[in-house]
């Protein structure tokens, strides 16, 4: 997920939002696989950052991992996880 | 030497003390435990614990208490899980004191998606949870009456008397129970207040003759030093005056307690009675997890 970072800056300009660590939460359907929702903590889901940061998720298809919710920071010193 | 091992000490132990965890990073420890475990509800426990320790980020906590449950129940298919996740996102919409407008509607978002997964689980399963019936109807509210005994039975009680008793024939005693306790703990009260008042008044009256009979030796102590002593008859007056003034301060002691006694228990029985019933009344609460208000209407 690191590599959206970029992507997810632009989001970020087109917001006009600060650069500081977001944390971004992403909800996979237990039985599918697919994502179920993603959200920005602390935002707002209509905000444009948020609407931005889902389109770019979902994109990327993550797959799911061991958690069914999982979380990945953004521009905090680690880059995401 | 002895000047530089102070030193070090005094160097080392501020060291020695930030390192030592506190009960906050125990509990982060634990709860992170549940979460490499993938015990989710546990880990959804511990963080919802966690949030409640000093020297926390309180909503952040219940974020991850919230992420846990939420993932209890994608795991489980539980939706008790799910059920505990919505009231840890209403507790922390019911908190309030958001950062800003952005988080207040990102938590209520996270309550309004809880909400919609419930009843999206209810029409999908047929599964009543803790807000939708099995086809995705919303559960009435159900509102918890607070037990009031002077009130009295909130629903009407299965009707098992006589039917004589029923039709109003014959006095159900039964009914008045309630009310006559209450009657006789205020009439108790009342009669003990009276007794007490009564007895307070027997009190004054008893201190004013003791003080009489004390201003009355000090006469006569002053009448015999002026007259260079007691005249005989004085002497036994006086005595008698001293025994009388003796009875009356025991006296006096007695009424005292038994004043305060019957006082107490009187003004604590009728005070420790339900407030008066009225149309509409305010009953503040609190525990633990919060407080609130109950609005209580009477029809």
């Amino acid at each position: 997920m690191a590599s959206l970072e970029p992507r997810i800056e632009v989001c970020l300009t087109r917001a006009s939002l600060d650069r500081k660590p977001y944390t971004v939460q992403v909800r996979f359907a237990a039985v599918t696989g697919e994502i179920d929702q993603v959200r920005v903590a602390k935002i707002d889901q209509q905000h444009d950052f948020t609407r931005c940061v889902d389109q770019v998720v979902r994109r990327a298809r993550p797959a799911i991992g061991e958690s069914p919710i999982e979380s990945f920071t953004f521009f905090s010193v680690n880059n995401g996880r | 030497m002895l000047a530089s091992l102070a030193l070090s000490f005094m160097l080392v132990q501020p060291s020695v003390e930030s390192s030592r965890p506190t009960p906050a990073d125990a509990q982060r420890a634990v709860a992170e435990a549940h979460v490499a475990q993938r015990a989710y509800e546990e880990a959804g426990e511990a963080y919802l614990k966690l949030a409640s320790m000093s020297g926390v980020v309180r909503r952040d906590e219940l974020d991850q208490a919230h992420v846990n449950l939420d993932s209890a129940y994608l795991t489980s298919n539980l939706t008790r899980h799910l059920c505990r996740a919505l009231q840890v996102a209403e507790m922390t919409i019911a908190d309030g004191k958001f950062e800003g407008e952005q988080e207040e509607k990102f938590w209520q978002d996270i309550r309004d998606d809880d909400v919609r997964h419930l009843r999206e689980d209810a029409r999908a399963t047929k599964r009543q949870n803790c807000r939708f019936g099995p086809d995705g109807e919303s559960l009435k509210v159900a509102v918890a009456l607070l037990p009031d005994p002077e009130i009295g039975p909130q629903t009407p009680p299965l009707d098992l008397r006589e039917p004589a008793i029923r039709a109003g024939a014959v006095d159900a005693p039964v009914q008045r129970g309630s009310a006559d306790r209450r009657w006789r703990v205020q009439t108790a009260g009342a009669a003990l207040v009276g007794v007490g008042i009564g007895s307070l008044g027997l009190l004054i009256g008893v201190i004013t003759v003791n003080r009489r009979q004390a201003q009355a030796m000090e006469r006569m102590n002053e009448d015999a030093a002026a007259a260079g002593g007691f005249s005989t008859a004085g002497l036994v007056q006086h005595d008698r005056i001293y025994a009388d003034a003796r009875l009356t301060r025991s006296a006096a002691i007695g009424l005292g307690v038994v004043t305060a006694a019957t006082l107490l228990t009187g003004v604590a029985l009728l005070v420790s009675r339900k407030r008066a019933t009225r149309a509409v009344a305010v009953y503040p609460y609190g525990g633990l997890h919060g407080g609130g208000a109950t609005l209580r209407l009477r029809f």
